[in-house]
């Protein structure tokens, strides 16, 4: 089944075309890599689809439905969350808390009823925390939630951000390089984390430079450069792939 | 039936409010005299506006510069309300609150777009705009004359045959206090549960909270339009106690010293504002004698110090000192700050020992 | 009055608004922070214009050029005092507006402390002489102040397009690390948009002195109005401000001609809000995006 219908999405800033007549299908279940060298307009693409950006021509399907120029929080509210490539924690907060604050906007009661108390209110707010812990538990920050979040590691940052975007309950998570700044086992923890995430039935899609990590993980692979879509496919048909070498190979040239 | 924990968090959360309400019973009879007693109702009507500023600039992180016209709103409404036009005071006094509420939120309609110091600003040009009206309406609010002759509560009758007296100075500690109490109970209730959550994620990072489903320009709203509301019924005592107002009582320092009161005390905390607000009411009636200018020197010079080096404010001090205390006792490694909410707009990391 | 005759008071008056809010949307385009106390310098180097008078026995000219120099003394201060060190800890971008408000309520009231409350007579001899051109009168004050503001204007511009330190300072106020990266030295730049905002003030203190008598609350009334302006001309934008000074000038001109001396405010800030809530939202909705 088709999750998300990328078509002919194109986003340009003033002048400059940074994503060009670009369409793709994230399928249900699975892991999506986007990726191509550095301004190939990935995150520009994760930017339109969890609505911070509206795109400036194309649609977007969401779940069957037309979400095309949906901002984020009807994004979020509709199941699609996301990370962002520099970090956006709530840095004041304890790592708790933020998992919290994402939790509470998939609870069932809303905010201001607490305000008015009562039982089922207290049931909420036990539930949303047990489920906070949990997500915690998964990225492997349980044992730290009670610490400020801008004092836990940049790796356990990265974490935490997924826990926090899990903790919406997300159909689609949409990941912005996870690897960035990871050792070696960090990165390895990562991939058996995105796993699990995955074996939840939620459909990823990650935007990363780490191939190694890539060609591990992902299922379906979507190539971009100059904000054009230039391959697709699995990951052994995009290694073989003389356009996408090209490309990566150019890059590389040029640094 | 209760837990520990349960117990423990109720003692928590109704000891200060029991103690708070023990200190205002005895206050009329510990201080007699009409100086004091009067300083300790502006500094009860102050601890208010702090705690609702503070959900503005602390919880939610905007900087808003203009709080003293709201209280200027609600005082004039209700001033008008009860001699133009002989209300009742209560009823005068629930419409003071929505009136400055409603102007709240049609502040923040127009402005909450915009951030940082383009709605300090903003809030700043209201601040302008209602003294201006204030002292140009004169149709209604006689412009720089005042209005006289506004009339205190109806006495509470206490059952026994006795009243409580708005003649006299205590009946009006007693609401003042009351008022205050209420007023911390319920933003204590907001600020703990999940809407004090979204409140802090807009303040930390609005991106963010909108990519986690937060409405974060209705929460700002939110903020905006409760602490209006709060100013606003604080401004109907406030006339109800005064008995006259002018436009003066309304100027923009009024805005800055609650500015100063939110700060000193330490912002994005439930207590900061309240001991923030007595202590800049108390310590410059203390200085009086020494002369007038020392009272605004000294919110000046707090102000300026607290930002400079005490960026959590008296009760960040507070803090730093326990933890030391605690630390060289047991020579136990410094905890993380009790509160892990933060403190207002400070997006600092405490000072540690490390 | 006739309206002509309003108009060019409020030119008069608006080009040193525009004085005051250049020094304010200066430092506003190179460090993105606010100095709330700007006003109280205008205030103090008026006051120090006075003194220069009354205890020196110095002429006119010289107490300017006395306000002024304690325009950019101040504004050095408070860089060193305040900005820099707030800098160095990187809090985030109010702490220092916050902490400049405390140093606003500081000095407005030092100054209530030393010199009264009684307003000071800025003595000049060229209040009581007037131009006479034909309908139009205008005090040799008056076409004092307006030369000195537009020549310090043009000046300024002068230094901003085609001076080396001014073309750095235009640099950083596009991006200061970009600039930084370049070799210019950006905490130098910033302390020289200090002095020559500060010193603004100053000369604004200078000239405005005499068209009205000083008192300590004197610069609580120009900060707002400062405001508003740079506000409406777009903050950092120096043309946008030199225009919307005019604009400001001759609106309170006008309104006090014509209505009542305090509606001029209600106009002002009803533009200002007016301003905020149609135009700077397309520009920070965009700055936003380009964030994520």
């Amino acid at each position: 089944m088709t999750l998300l219908e990328v078509t002919n999405v194109t986003k340009k800033f003033g002048g400059v075309t940074a994503i060009d007549e670009v369409s793709f299908r994230a399928e249900a279940g699975r892991v999506l890599a986007l990726i191509g060298p550095n301004g190939a307009g990935k995150s520009t693409m994760f930017n339109v689809i969890s609505g911070n950006y509206a795109p400036t021509s194309g649609t977007l399907r969401f779940d069957d439905r037309d979400v095309t120029g949906a901002n984020s929080v009807a994004m979020s509210r509709l199941g699609v969350s996301r990370t962002f490539q520099k970090i956006r924690l709530f840095k004041a907060l304890s790592v708790m808390d933020n998992v919290v604050i994402g939790a509470q906007s998939s609870a069932p009661v809303a905010p201001w009823r607490f305000f008015f108390g009562g039982g089922a209110v207290r049931a909420a707010a036990a539930e949303t925390r047990k489920h906070a812990l949990e997500m915690l538990d998964l990225v492997g920050l349980g044992d730290v939630g009670d610490v400020r979040a801008d004092t836990l590691s940049y790796g356990q940052q990265r974490m935490l951000e997924i826990a926090r975007a899990l903790a919406t309950k997300p159909r689609l998570l949409l990941i912005d390089e996870p690897a960035a700044g990871l050792n070696q086992a960090e990165a390895d923890g990562l991939v058996r984390r995105l796993r699990l995430i995955r074996d939840q039935g939620i459909t990823l899609m990650l935007v990363e430079h780490n191939m190694d990590l890539v060609m591990d993980i992902a299922e379906d692979i979507v190539v971009m450069n100059f904000g054009k879509k230039i391959a697709q496919g699995a990951p052994r048909e995009i290694q073989e792939n003389p356009d996408v070498i090209r490309a990566y190979l150019g890059e590389e040239a040029m640094a | 039936m209760f837990s520990s924990l349960a117990r423990q968090q109720w003692v928590r959360s109704s000891l200060p409010v029991l103690v708070a309400a023990v200190v205002i019973m005895t206050a009329p009879s510990l201080v007699t005299g009409s100086f004091w007693q009067r300083v300790i109702i502006l500094a009860l009507f102050n601890v208010v506006l702090a705690m609702s500023l503070n959900l503005v600039i602390g919880y939610t992180g905007l900087l808003a510069l203009g709080h003293g016209a709201f209280l200027g709103i609600g005082a004039y409404t209700s001033a008008v309300l009860t001699t133009t036009y002989e209300w009742a005071f209560w009823a005068a006094f629930f419409v003071a609150g929505i009136t400055a509420a409603a102007c709240g939120l049609l502040l923040a309609v127009i402005t909450l777009r915009l951030r940082g110091h383009y709605l300090a600003i903003a809030t700043l040009g209201f601040a302008v705009i209602v003294y201006q009206v204030l002292m140009n309406w004169i149709d209604v609010t006689r412009g720089p004359l005042g209005i006289p002759g506004i009339p205190t509560p109806p006495n509470i009758p206490l059952g026994n045959g006795t009243e409580l007296d708005f003649g006299l100075p205590a009946a009006h500690i007693y609401l003042a206090g009351a008022f205050a109490i209420v007023c911390y109970v319920l933003i204590r209730r907001i600020v703990n549960s999940p809407m004090g959550d979204a409140l802090r994620a807009v303040r930390e990072d609005e991106i963010s909270a909108k990519s986690l489903g937060i409405r974060t320009f209705a929460w700002k709203c939110f903020a905006f339009t409760v602490a209006a509301f709060a100013a606003g019924l604080t401004g109907s005592l406030y006339a109800g106690y005064m008995g006259i107002l002018e436009p003066s009582a309304f100027v923009l320092t009024v805005s800055f010293t609650l500015l100063a009161m939110v700060i000193v005390g330490g912002a994005g905390t439930l207590v900061g504002p309240v001991i923030g607000a007595l202590v800049l009411t108390i310590v410059p009636e203390a200085l009086r004698e020494v002369g007038p200018e020392y009272r605004m020197i000294l919110y000046g010079l707090a102000l300026t110090l607290v930002v400079l080096f005490f960026p959590q404010g008296l009760v960040g001090i507070g803090a730093a000192l326990r933890s030391r205390f605690r630390s060289s006792s047991r020579s136990k490694p410094d905890e993380p700050p009790s509160d892990s909410t933060g403190t207002g707009f400070a997006k600092e990391v405490p000072v540690d020992a490390s | 009055m006739t309206l002509l005759q309003l108009v060019l008071n409020g030119l008069v008056q608006g080009s040193l608004y525009v004085i005051v809010a250049l020094g304010l949307t200066l430092i506003f385009g190179v460090l993105v922070k606010i100095n709330f106390a700007h006003a109280e310098f205008l205030m103090l180097a008026a006051f120090a214009g006075v003194v220069s008078i009354d205890t020196f026995n110095l002429s006119y000219g010289v107490s300017v050029l006395v306000a002024t120099l304690v325009g950019a003394s101040l504004g050095v201060a408070i860089e060193f005092g305040i900005f820099r060190p707030l800098r160095k800890r990187r809090t985030d971008e109010l702490r220092p507006l916050v902490a400049t408000v405390g140093v606003s309520i500081l000095l407005q009231n030092l100054a209530l402390l030393y010199f009264g409350p009684n307003p000071r007579q800025y003595q000049s001899p060229y209040m009581q002489k007037t131009i006479e051109l034909g309908e139009l009168y205008l005090s040799y004050q008056r076409a004092i102040v307006f030369v000195v503001a537009v020549a310090a204007i043009c000046a300024l511009f002068v230094f901003l397009r085609r001076t080396a330190p001014g073309r750095a300072m235009r640099a950083v106020s596009q991006d200061s690390d970009a600039a930084s990266l370049m070799g210019i030295n950006v905490s130098r730049i910033v302390l020289m948009t200090f002095v020559i905002g500060s010193a603004l003030a100053g000369l604004g203190g200078g000239l405005l002195g005499p068209m009205l008598v000083i008192e300590p609350t004197v610069g609580a009334n120009i900060i707002v109005l400062s405001f508003a302006i740079v506000v409406i001309g777009g903050f950092g934008n120096v043309n946008g401000t030199v225009i919307a000074g005019l604009l400001v000038g001759i609106i309170e001109s006008l309104v006090t001609g014509y209505l009542e001396a305090g509606l001029s405010s209600l106009a002002i800030f009803g533009v200002l809000l007016l301003t905020l809530a149609v135009r700077p939202t397309g520009l920070i909705a965009e700055r936003v995006e380009q964030n994520v």
